[in-house]
């Protein structure tokens, strides 16, 4: 079950209603074992995984509390991140490895007693393992009170919203908030239907629809131009935003309804004017758990370096972010590139500011376009190597779009359909990005504009959506 | 939380009115395209009376040139082709059809076995009014039934098809819809090569071919399935059990993929997959004769 498939429309409701029949102290009973049925409905076994996982918190953070020594409580802290880390390892990255290894002493003429390995991966492993860890960091740092409840913590790790892509919560954030369940709050339930109604139109009529394209040219790089290459890796950004950030809107949506308040994931990025601030407004979640758990700590032990101790924790910060999507050279590459955009940023930042300064160019429209499509262009350039299937075709790719120009592919329906929706999500982005407040539609006064604007979305997914109950591309994450 | 409940009701209720004047729209429109591939599969299933139909995927819809089977067989043929389709779509037609009358010869495509998924939404707009087609859907994806409540989603993504249809005619060619070389969108510099085919047919794709079989022979149609030819030298990672349902003597099964007259040879292709009009041509012409020797009482008609 996701939260395209149609077993989904009949589990939340009902969720949603047993919750509300629950006893507000009893209720995050009822909410453990919806988040567990539906972790179950998708991979059975791998729900032991989770539990696994929530037990080994609990019992090494319990363990943490009563220690008296700084040394004994650090020891516990690595030693519950290195258990909990070891699934994660072993399920995404130890195939790698060991193909890598096979490959490479192939090469040199000698063998590798394993055979190649093909794991798949638990969905979501990526995401609850780093809520986790947050967690156990977070005990340890005397940031969150122990939660002494495993039921609790267990929700936490496996809350259905955020399991399977995140947002990647915070313990701070979504303890309290389990700890104490609220009472039906009319505003909850509609403002997390409107989430969810806008979710689905991202992820259904513009992501959906935009990887129609993309995957036709990307599935076949050898036989297209590179005018296609081009403007399917001009769209695939799009796509990644429409199906992650419709996917996290839907999640914060229903964890709304059911009252709880879940961090941003996306907060318009394509209206930013720099790369540093592209990342604090694409996949929210993540780069904060990141600041917080690696770029902070590595940047102050690395104060006395200076910028140079800066540009370092940037380099390896987003080499983890790339590590983190997926133990393939395009993934590093991809983080990589991040790093080197970001240190550039950095290194040239006070004399940026000057000259923008200087000339005020930071209220010049001209100037605040420049910068947004140059970010755009070069996340572009990046997001080549993250969709690409190994790095030989990331670069037949580069290579066709500057030596193979020619007609461009045109699926005519699909990119009608698209540029309908890429408008829509584009004009209401551009609107809350520059006139927020204004000319409102889901949130309108008048109940007429806004039922309108519902019944006009709604429609426009009913007979414009890819409704094939596609995958989330984070999953494979 | 009454505020909620009667605002939910209020919209729900507009969505219900929504979608049932959307329905109607729809509806009346559908019925009126008269080209394209709505109009084919509407034809199909609710009015053709041909003696040859031509079904499958894009391979024959762009391969099979009907006017020729007509002109050389004196049979009337129309090619109900439909660009990626499946078995499952393929033989809730074929319900439909034998269920009005029996065609003589049906000739499709091996390849839409080999398309796993089981989608069947090319159906949808015939649910309400066609016995067969809804059994169909409701064997194959019985959730459909609940989603088929709304009427705006059985004409999911039809709109731009329905809407230059009502206003253009097919030339008429039975349904066969040329491609030709000059038109090609991709960049293709082809080299003939060899290429594992990635498509596998499932327990299941492989289940309703042989229901499709069973079901044309049963009515009294003779069956031909073809393997269309394609640029490069094709291998399947596995055919035992695909060739368990098409090599029987029900069958007349013919195989041009890797056929040396089309293998290689660029000028017959569109692209890798697809014959151009010319190459449709000759492996029409090619068919023709091949079935005039192996279906007694056809070798009276001259072959072009």
């Amino acid at each position: 079950m996701t939260f395209t498939s149609f077993n989904f429309l009949i589990f939340f409701p009902l969720t949603v209603l047993a919750c509300y029949l629950t006893p507000v102290k009893k209720r995050w009973i009822t909410l453990l074992l919806a988040s567990y049925f539906f972790y179950i409905s998708i991979q059975p076994v791998y729900a032991l995984l989770t539990a696994g996982i929530t037990i080994s918190t609990y019992i090494f953070t319990r363990w943490m509390e009563i220690t008296i020594s700084e040394k004994g409580k650090k020891r516990l802290m690595v030693a519950n991140i290195v258990i909990i880390l070891t699934p994660l390892f072993f399920f995404k990255y130890f195939g790698a490895v060991n193909n890598g290894l096979m490959s490479w002493l192939a090469g040199t003429g000698l063998t590798w007693p394993l055979p190649e390995i093909s794991l798949i991966l638990p969905v979501g492993i990526s995401f609850y393992t780093f809520m986790a860890i947050g967690y156990t960091v977070d005990v340890y740092n005397e940031e969150v009170k122990t939660e002494w409840n495993p039921g609790i913590l267990a929700l936490f790790i496996s809350f259905f919203p955020l399991v399977l892509s995140g947002p990647i919560e915070r313990s701070g954030n979504m303890l309290p908030q389990f700890r104490n369940m609220g009472r039906i709050e009319y505003t909850n339930l509609t403002s997390g239907l409107k989430m969810m109604v806008w979710g689905y139109f991202m992820k259904l009529v513009v992501a959906d629809r935009l990887g129609l394209y993309v995957d036709v040219v990307y599935n076949n790089i050898a036989n297209h131009n590179g005018t296609s290459l081009l403007f399917a890796s001009l769209l695939h950004p799009i796509q990644v935003y429409g199906d992650f950030g419709g996917y996290s809107l839907i999640a914060l949506g229903t964890a709304k309804i059911l009252g709880f308040n879940v961090m941003a994931n996306f907060n318009r990025p394509f209206f930013s004017v720099s790369v540093a601030e592209f990342w604090r407004r694409w996949h929210i979640s993540l780069i904060k758990w990141l600041t917080d758990y690696i770029y902070t700590p590595l940047a102050f032990s690395m104060r006395r370096k200076g910028m140079t101790g800066i540009v370092i924790a940037l380099l390896i910060t987003f080499l983890l972010s790339g590590i983190w999507h997926e133990a393939n050279w395009t993934f590093i590459i991809w983080g990589l590139m991040q790093g080197i955009f970001l240190s550039f940023e950095a290194i040239t930042n006070r004399k940026r500011i000057s000259v923008e300064s200087r000339y005020r160019l930071n209220k010049k429209p001209y100037y605040i376009l420049f910068n947004i499509v140059l970010t755009y262009i070069l996340f572009t350039s990046s997001l080549i190597f993250g969709r690409a299937e190994n790095v030989n075709d990331a670069l037949l790719i580069y290579q066709k779009i500057f030596t193979a120009p020619g007609p461009l592919y045109i699926e005519k329906s699909t990119l009608i359909y698209s540029f309908i929706g890429v408008s829509i999500l584009f004009i209401k982005d551009f609107k809350d990005e520059y006139f927020p407040g204004k000319l409102e539609f889901f949130n309108n006064r008048n109940t007429v504009i806004r039922f309108a604007s519902y019944i006009v979305v709604i429609f426009i997914i009913l007979l414009t959506g890819v409704l094939n109950g596609s995958q989330f591309i984070y999953f494979q994450f | 939380m009454k505020k909620f409940i009667l605002r939910g009701a209020i919209l729900i209720l507009l969505i219900l009115l929504t979608d049932f004047l959307i329905g109607q729209i729809f509806g009346m429109m559908f019925n009126k395209v008269r080209s394209g591939s709505v109009y084919n599969t509407t034809y199909g299933i609710r009015d053709c009376k041909d003696q040859i139909l031509i079904m499958g995927d894009s391979e024959v819809k762009h391969g099979l040139v009907s006017n020729l089977f007509s002109d050389s067989l004196g049979m009337s043929c129309y090619n109900l082709g439909l660009d990626g389709n499946n078995v499952f779509f393929q033989y809730g037609m074929l319900r439909e059809i034998v269920n009005r009358y029996t065609p003589e010869i049906i000739i499709i495509s091996k390849s839409i076995a080999l398309e796993a998924e089981s989608s069947v939404t090319s159906l949808f707009p015939f649910y309400d009014d066609f016995l067969y087609v809804k059994e169909t859907i409701l064997e194959i994806a019985p959730a459909e039934k609940y989603k088929l409540i709304s009427k705006a989603y059985m004409y999911n993504s039809l709109l731009l098809k329905i809407v230059p249809g009502i206003f253009r005619s097919d030339p008429e060619t039975g349904g066969y819809s040329p491609l030709f070389s000059g038109q090609n969108r991709m960049n293709y510099n082809l080299v003939p090569d060899t290429v594992y085919f990635k498509g596998k047919s499932t327990t299941r794709s492989r289940g309703y071919y042989d229901k499709f079989i069973r079901l044309a022979v049963s009515a009294g149609s003779r069956v031909i399935v073809i393997t269309a030819p394609r640029f490069s030298y094709v291998k399947y990672a596995e055919t035992d059990e695909f060739n368990e349902i098409v090599q029987n003597d029900d069958v007349i099964y013919l195989e041009y993929e890797n056929d040396p007259t089309f293998t290689g040879h660029a000028d017959y292709f569109y692209d890798e997959f697809h014959l151009n009009h010319k190459g449709a041509v000759v492996l029409t012409n090619r068919i023709i004769y091949d079935i005039k020797h192996k279906i007694p009482g056809l070798d009276d008609f001259p072959i072009d």
